[in-house]
């Protein structure tokens, strides 16, 4: 056999010459075996023929040349010029280059372990993908500017009313501001309303936006045809001038040049001066035509809010000066203003936009992200039990060479590589979340059209990634960036389980559950409260029977009002005879349809100071015409409903809210009879001849509103524009909206028909937000439950495979399978048990915060709280009980032979 | 007898009439690298040596271009070795190569009227 020693001379003489060239390692290897053998050989001839063993090693040597011909020959073959190898541990000195081998590795390593990189992508894709749809619906509905000119600039003016009345603008305060501000470059007046255009083959009733002639030059809107509104048009009296927006404009007149054609609005000729770019969105409306909105400034300025207004801040001014301005004008309005207490609340116009949905969609996202930290949890422990298993290949790394950097390295790379997988297969999960929501599209979300996977939500997908891969990339770095190397010994895998690393594994797991937990609380708290809504009466019965609409008689149209009347009832009877019809019933609005009409209602029996009630005490007023009630399915608490003939008789009746009746006459029956009258007392007393029941007009989860019913066509208020309300099993079939619209028609050709939709539809939308914020946290929920009980199974059953020697031990000696069982079971309950407190604890102060979504329902329910918790508990009991099933099956004689 | 710069003669093998002398020892049996070596010491009766730095490259050269194959490979009581034979391609350029060789040695004979070298 040739001596050792001599053959570690030869190969290092050979590897040196070889050296500079680029062989793989593998041919490397043979190369220097090959030649050592011929040197050996050559060797072991000289020492046969005699020669000293200097000599002889001299002599061998002296079969290299001088100046490395063996390199110098070998260079121009192809094996000596492959690529640098990729294998970490030899770092090539340039630091990207470096990266991208880390990154190739670590990609190639994953790709042999499918099962983990597969469960680990997929769980990481779950939680991105989560997290980045809701982030593209937060950043697409509360961060993206608006979509005008310097939107920065853009504030809406407002006034905290801390009596109900003036938030909004009416001629005074607009025109007190517009003449005495010293903060704005411009203020401008707005307001929608509904507008009927005549003349065409059907006539429409369509949405208008009401704008003074500075509105759309501060939003810096640029028209794409013809011109918007001069300063004459917004005079009292000027001529009638409309501006349509981009869609219908294309909808009616297909993008033909409209610009001095006329258009019969409301039944006066109007003028097209203009047309807008398609780009305009205003707020949350959604108009077809812009009006002027006409303002008198040397009229009387008396109490009134009607408008909304908004400004542009001049350059370099500040909201808070802004506001300070605001403040001090409050004080040049008439004196009546004052005991109206109103304050200063300029805020930026996206808030106008947003409403009250921010703070829904912050704590989706909150609730999303506590997936995806239940999802890095569970990655986290994937990545621990996998890098124990991979402790001998790291410390034969280490002692081969790889620095503790370059180890980390690896492992750090792993970790991004998979982070940047899940998050690029949770893009796609996202993508296809956007698109349901999108289909759906729930009415309470505004900016719908502006939600999209964008530059700014793919920096954001990017970046959480990264934070993800980081996370668990540390957390496995901490417990085996130093290698073990303990773990080179024979059998050392035994040694892997340190208990440190149990309690890492431990911890995790415990987080999981609390954070499962609290979203399941807070979802939980979301069902009680749609119960508790849903269980409401809100004034209607089988409202997915019930068929609304609006019939609009502008007043130059039929300008007597007894005729309007007269119509209104002619519609209703021949609305009665479409077949499958039960009962008609008019209102100027129908419940929950946002209509806020509030106005004093003073009370014969319980005279009261004139002032201060007259502002802190508004009831909603309404006028009604005969079966509304009926039709609606609400009931006559006392009394009775009103006649055709009392409303044209103009007779001095009226009908109020049980609510209303309570709060002055204790029991609805006795406020029969009694008299009231609306807002002073120039107006004439009204008898109460029946008390309703009440309606939820504010929306199901406010208190039952105060309402006022008064006869059509009455002299405080004279509303023209009725809601129908239709009864009849045919609702939601096809074929009767059309004979609906034709009933109407065929009382008057020139009546359009408005706001369809069924009450079940109304009813629906008034409870957007809360079914919005249900389904969605409902599922975050459901998916931390899945998330975290399979984190759990994976701890139980990675330790039972661990512990597969011991178990093996036990029942040798006579532990019972039961006992094994048990001891799992403690395991897995006692981690559970742990992560419930720490999740009710926490979800103590976390459903705080969400207090004002919820109704009917404590933040602290006990209820919610103990059912959620048993329900996690028994789910985690299956997920406890499977391994340790299987552990206490384990055959001892195999355990034993086992290595462990 | 005349010596022949070996140093010499391994520059003129590199540039390709060596290959003959390979082929040609690997026509009837594999062999291996030490093995071939001495065998061309051997039978130029101590003229012709190749140094362990100029054979090996060409036989390197000779496999990446598929004339000759080397594979490991384990005899009892020995140690794992390297063995090369000729490939088809190889046995073709052989022939090719004797040809020429013939025809150039003829051609010299007859330019130097040398009879007998």
């Amino acid at each position: 056999m040739p001596d050792p020693t001599n053959s570690l001379k030869w190969a290092h003489e050979v590897r040196t010459r070889l050296s500079s060239l680029r062989l793989s390692a593998t041919r490397e290897a043979e190369i220097v075996q090959e030649l050592s053998q011929h040197l050996d050989e050559h060797y072991r001839e000289l020492i046969a023929e005699g020669q000293s063993p200097e000599d002889a090693e001299r002599l061998t040597l002296a079969e290299f040349s001088e100046g490395n011909l063996l390199a110098r020959y070998m260079a121009p073959l192809r094996q000596a010029q492959t690529t640098p190898p990729s294998t970490p541990g030899a770092p090539t000195g340039h630091v990207l280059t470096d990266v991208w081998q880390d990154v190739r590795h670590a990609a190639r390593v994953l790709m042999k372990q499918r099962a983990f990189a597969g469960t680990a992508v997929m769980t990481l894709a779950l939680g991105i993908g989560a997290t980045t749809a809701i982030f593209s619906v937060v950043y697409g509905v509360l961060l993206k500017p608006l979509p005008f000119a310097d939107p920065d600039g853009l504030v809406s003016l407002k006034q905290y009313a801390p009596h109900g009345a003036g938030a909004n603008h009416g001629a005074a305060t607009y025109l007190t501001y517009r003449e005495n501000q010293t903060a704005f470059e411009a203020i401008g007046a707005w307001d929608t309303t509904d507008a009927s255009i005549t003349g065409g083959s059907n006539p429409e009733r369509v949405q208008a936006l009401l704008v003074s002639s500075s509105t759309l030059p501060i939003l810096g809107v640029k028209p794409v045809a013809g011109r918007f509104f001069a300063i004459e048009d917004d005079s009292p009296g000027a001529p009638l001038r409309v501006v349509l927006t981009n869609g219908y404009w294309q909808r009616r007149f297909g993008g033909r040049n409209v610009v001095g054609e006329p258009l019969v609005i409301d039944g006066r000729p109007a003028e097209v001066i203009g047309v807008l770019p398609s780009s305009f969105k205003f707020l949350r409306t959604s108009p077809s035509i812009l009006l002027p909105l006409p303002l008198d400034a040397s009229a009387p300025r008396g109490i009134s809010f009607g408008f909304q207004a908004l400004a542009r801040l001049k350059s370099g001014t500040t909201l808070a000066f802004a506001n300070a301005d605001v403040g001090r004008m409050i004080s040049l309005l008439p004196p009546q203003f004052a005991r109206l207490e109103l304050q200063p609340n300029v805020r930026p116009l996206a808030d106008d936009v947003i409403g009250n949905i921010g703070d829904t969609l912050w704590i989706l996202l909150a609730a999303v992200g506590v997936v995806l930290l239940i999802a890095c949890g569970n990655v986290a422990n994937l990545f621990l039990i996998r890098a124990e298993a991979r402790q001998q290949e790291l410390a034969m790394r280490a002692a081969l060479g790889a620095s503790r950097a370059r180890l980390a390295r690896s492992l750090f790379s792993e970790s991004i590589v998979l982070a940047l997988a899940g998050g690029a297969l949770g893009l796609a999960f996202a993508q296809a979340a956007l698109g349901l929501l999108r289909w759906f599209a729930p009415a309470y979300l505004p900016r719908l059209d502006e939600i999209a996977i964008d530059s700014g939500v793919l920096v954001f997908t990017v970046s959480i990634s990264m934070l993800c891969g980081a996370f668990f990339g540390v957390i496995a770095l901490r417990k085996f960036g130093r290698p073990n190397t303990a773990a080179l010994k024979e059998g050392g895998r035994s040694s892997g389980d340190s208990p440190t690393r149990h309690r890492t594994r431990n911890t995790l797991v415990v987080g999981q559950v609390a954070l499962a937990l609290t979203l399941l609380i807070v979802s939980g708290l979301m069902i009680r409260t749609f119960i508790a809504m849903r269980q409401i009466d809100p004034g209607f019965t089988d409202p997915e029977h019930v068929q609304t609409f609006v019939v609009a008689i502008p007043a130059n149209f039929i300008t007597d009002p007894q005729r309007a009347a007269r119509t209104h009832q002619s519609v209703a009877e021949r609305l009665a005879q479409v077949p499958g019809v039960t009962s008609v019933g008019l209102s100027s609005s129908i419940t929950m349809d946002g209509e806020d009409n509030g106005n004093y209602l003073m009370v014969e029996e319980f005279p009261e100071p004139a002032g201060s009630a007259m502002i802190t005490k508004l009831r909603r007023f309404k006028s009604f015409a005969p079966g509304y009630f009926a039709t609606m399915g609400n009931r006559f608490v006392a009394g009775r409903d009103v006649t055709w003939n009392e409303i044209y008789e103009g007779r001095m009746v009226i009908v109020i809210s049980e609510t209303l009746a309570r709060e002055y006459w204790k029991e609805p029956a006795r406020a029969i009879g009694k008299r009231v009258r609306c807002c002073n007392t120039t107006m004439p007393w009204r008898e109460i001849v029946g008390v309703s029941g009440d309606e939820r007009d504010d929306g199901l989860n406010q208190p039952a509103t105060s309402m006022v019913y008064f006869p059509m066509l009455n002299e405080s208020y004279r509303w023209r524009t009725m809601a129908y309300a239709v009864r009849s099993n045919r609702v939601g079939t096809p074929g009767f909206l059309g004979e609906i619209q034709q009933a109407v028609w065929a009382v008057n050709a020139d009546l359009p028909l408005a706001n369809i939709q069924t009450l079940e539809e109304i009813q629906a939308s008034s409870m957007g937000r809360t079914s919005f914020a249900l389904v969605m946290l409902a599922i975050a929920a459901g998916v931390a439950l899945l998330i975290g009980v399979v984190g759990i199974y994976g701890v139980i059953a990675y330790a039972a495979a661990q512990r597969t020697r011991e178990i093996g031990l036990r029942m040798a000696l006579g532990a019972q399978v039961a006992d094994v069982r048990r001891m799992f079971l403690r395991q897995g309950l006692s981690l559970t048990i742990t992560g419930i407190v720490v999740g009710i604890v926490a979800s103590f102060g976390v459903t705080r915060v969400m207090a004002a979504m919820l109704f009917g329902v404590s933040p602290t329910d006990p209820m919610t709280y103990v059912a959620v918790s048993a329900v996690l508990a028994s789910v985690a009991l299956v997920a406890t009980y499977l391994p340790a099933r299987r552990a206490a099956r384990v055959d001892p004689v195999i355990a034993l032979r086992a290595e462990a | 007898m005349t010596d022949i710069n070996t140093r010499a003669l391994d520059r003129e093998l590199k540039r390709g009439s060596a290959e003959l002398l390979i082929l040609s020892l690997l026509e009837a049996t594999p062999r291996h690298g030490y093995e071939l070596g001495k065998l061309i010491k051997l039978r130029s009766r101590g003229q012709l040596t190749f140094h362990i730095d100029s054979l090996y490259p060409l036989l390197y050269r000779l496999e990446e271009r598929g004339w000759i194959k080397g594979t490991w490979i384990e005899k009892a009581g020995e140690r794992r070795r390297r063995y090369y034979k000729v490939t088809s391609e190889g046995r073709r350029v052989l022939a090719q190569q004797r040809k020429t060789f013939a025809a150039f040695v003829a051609a010299v004979r007859r330019v130097t009227g040398v009879e007998n070298a």
